[in-house]
């Protein structure tokens, strides 16, 4: 038996390294490497294969159904009126479909051009009304600031390894935050005037609850339950 | 609920679930995770000198046989809302390299550590314990154990007889127990709460003890000095004084604090004139209990240095009679009551644990280390089977490191030798060197040893 240089314990044959110290017993380089290759992968497509079709197919039926509602408006209405709003709907849903299929490897730039569509999208739906009123003061704000709780509890989430009760905390933070967006663009729009009311109750108390939800996901591991945290 | 009732009810330490087996800990363990660290560690240590180099694999096998056979000590801290509680240890327990310093940067409350490691290097394997699961009797049983399946295993693979404790243990050693048996519930329960028997008063406050006076040595380092004298000549010693070992070896201990305080400055002597040295109390004398879990109370060897100087047979005398004096049924019972009706009561379980964990420290520095200048330990004389005993050179007991008690002693028996292990984190060795100084005065061949 051999005996680590290091420790001085004795050790089973065939081992490279001491298992309590580290110390390597011998070299294993110029040992060839064994490969698999499964002659089935040739036959699939590739990520971005699949991708690009999918992005392809999503095109094509957008256009031909934003041709179809447009060539129906014009030959009963002589022009384009109603048939604006499914057209600008399927422009939008394009460019969140491209952002998810093209850009998908890049995801900065995926959201940011999910997150800049939807504020225009409903711009768009404002101007296609004559002129824009609501569109800038009311929708865009909400929209920003969903997006901005959206993104950050998505963000939140993908810092977190482990998911739980975490979840549900971080939603109900974006959901306060919403509400205080939503409670001031209100106020903004309506009365002229940043105050808040209504969205202080619901943050005063959802972010209790949330605390206590992370508490209970930081302390309760997957195999723990409840009458262990609280035994008295 | 009657005080019988509610003893069963809260003795009971195992628990099981949907999710599987769980602990609490007992009451002397539940103060140990909020005043441990990875310096201060709670971790006190066994371990054996082989008359060969460890069999890593056998070992390796002895500690999965055993971490099987003791599923309550395999087991990680977890934090609850109002308590403590252990969850067993997810993973394999796997042997770890021995280092110079012992007991030292293992913080118990980090996620993923046992509460207990087997280590290895040479010829020795040791076994550090925290004090949040076990006392030194419940630690020797482990270890025991694990010497004997090391043993069972290693000669198994080399084809030789297979030593007396394979299979059956021995009837004479109830250390022993079977590793294909599961273990009993009574293994694991919190003794305190069993034998607790009605509140009494509590016990008189004491004053704050004198300490040794020392920088603490860089973290991680931790000074074990080891005196090792033949047992018979010892004993002969302390009979001739009137005393046991452990009340000789508290009187030489309180003797060296005495000439450690007599040296400070006035000023100095003034604020603290109280020595006290702690001897633990294995209660398992005292009631029958199976119990692998802490089962010691304290008894206090006290010397008031206002009185002035005391001869070292004044010392052993006051030691011999203080220790009669304090291990009596009663005095043991109401301390029994102090630390176990407090954890009872409904204000205190309401505290949350975090608030639990700062009065924790208070009370461990008030009630504990604030009024004992350091403590012997002595895990009295280890037996082992045949076939195991004949390879293990020697044993040795380390205390857990303290940075408020910089130095104590922990002493164990084994092969016709007295193995005295001081553990200090302090810089001064002076309270070793008076120690052993004085044994070696009255005429006992000392041999030192020495990590740092």
């Amino acid at each position: 038996m051999a005996l680590c240089p290091k420790c001085g314990v004795e050790l089973d044959e065939g081992l490279t390294s001491c298992p309590l110290c580290g110390t390597p017993l011998t070299s294993d380089e110029g040992r060839p490497r064994e490969s698999i290759f499964d002659p089935e992968d040739r036959e699939k497509f590739t990520e971005d294969e699949r991708r690009t079709i999918a992005w392809e197919v999503v095109s094509v039926s957008a256009g031909i159904a934003a041709a179809v509602v447009c060539l129906v408006d014009l030959l009963l209405e002589r022009t384009l009126s109603w048939s604006l709003y499914p057209i600008s709907s399927l422009i939008f849903l394009w460019i969140l479909f491209t952002a998810v299929l093209r850009l998908g490897k890049r995801p900065l730039c995926a959201t940011i051009v999910a997150a800049v569509a939807l504020p225009l999208y409903l711009l768009v739906l404002n101007l296609i009304e004559g002129s824009l009123t609501w569109g800038p003061t009311l929708a865009v704000p909400i929209a920003i600031i969903a997006e901005l709780a959206a993104g950050l509890v998505v963000f939140a989430m993908s810092k977190v390894r482990r998911k739980g009760a975490n979840v549900i905390a971080f939603c109900l933070l974006g959901v306060s935050l919403l509400c205080i967006g939503i409670d001031a663009s209100l106020n903004l729009y309506f009365e002229a005037h940043l105050g808040l009311r209504w969205s202080t109750i619901v943050a005063t108390a959802l972010v209790p609850v949330a605390g206590f939800l992370f508490y209970l996901h930081h302390r309760v591991t997957k195999k723990s339950n409840l009458r262990k945290l609280f035994r008295l | 609920m009657s005080v019988k009732n509610a003893n069963i009810h809260m003795s009971r330490t195992g628990f099981y679930d949907e999710t599987g087996p769980w602990y609490v800990l007992d009451n002397a363990g539940i103060i140990m995770p909020a005043v441990s660290n990875s310096v201060a560690t709670s971790l006190f240590r066994i371990s054996a000198d082989l008359d060969r180099p460890v069999k890593l694999s056998a070992l390796q096998g002895a500690l999965d046989h055993c971490a099987r056979r003791f599923p309550y000590f395999v087991v990680e801290l977890r934090r609850g809302f109002f308590w403590y509680y252990l969850e067993p240890h997810g993973r394999r327990l796997r042997v770890e390299a021995d280092s110079r310093s012992p007991s030292q940067n293992y913080n118990i409350n980090k996620k993923g550590r046992c509460l207990f490691r087997v280590r290895a290097r040479g010829n020795r394997i040791a076994c550090e314990f925290s004090h949040a699961l076990t006392d030194g009797t419940g630690g020797i049983r482990f270890f025991k154990n694990l010497l004997v399946e090391y043993f069972s295993i290693s000669a198994a693979s080399q084809g030789e007889r297979p030593t007396a404790a394979q299979g059956e243990p021995e009837p004479c050693d109830s250390d022993l127990y079977r590793m294909d048996a599961v273990a009993d519930h009574r293994e694991y329960e919190d003794a305190y709460n069993k034998y607790f028997t009605q509140e009494y008063p509590k016990p008189a406050k004491l004053p704050r003890a004198f300490h040794i006076h020392s920088p603490q040595l860089p973290h991680f380092e931790y000074r074990i000095t080891c005196g090792i004298l033949p047992l018979d000549q010892a004993m002969d010693m302390a009979r001739s004084l009137g005393a046991t070992v452990t009340e000789f070896l508290a009187a030489v201990f309180l003797d060296a604090l005495q000439d450690l305080w007599l040296a400070l400055p006035p000023a100095q002597r003034r604020k603290r004139p109280r020595l006290a040295v702690e001897i633990p109390v294995n209660m398992r004398k005292f009631y029958p209990t199976k119990t692998n879990r802490n089962f010691s109370l304290f008894v206090l060897v006290t010397q008031d240095m206002r009185l002035g100087r005391r001869d070292f047979a004044e010392i052993v005398s006051r030691a011999h009679l203080q220790m009669r004096f304090e291990t009596d049924v009663r005095t043991i019972a109401q301390q029994i009551s102090r630390n176990v009706s407090g954890a009872r009561k409904l204000a205190v379980r309401l505290v949350p644990l975090v608030v639990k964990d700062f009065f924790a420290k208070l009370l461990f520095s008030a009630l504990g280390e604030d009024l004992v200048s350091g403590f012997v330990s002595n895990l009295g004389a280890v037996s082992l089977p045949e076939g195991v005993a004949e390879h293990v050179e020697r044993l040795d007991f380390l205390p857990a490191p303290s940075p408020y008690n910089k130095t104590s002693a922990s002493v164990v028996s084994w092969g016709g030798r007295l193995y005295i292990n001081f553990g200090s984190l302090a810089q001064s060795r002076e309270l070793e060197r008076l120690f052993f100084t004085r044994l070696r005065a009255l005429g006992l061949p000392v041999k030192i040893e020495c990590n740092w």
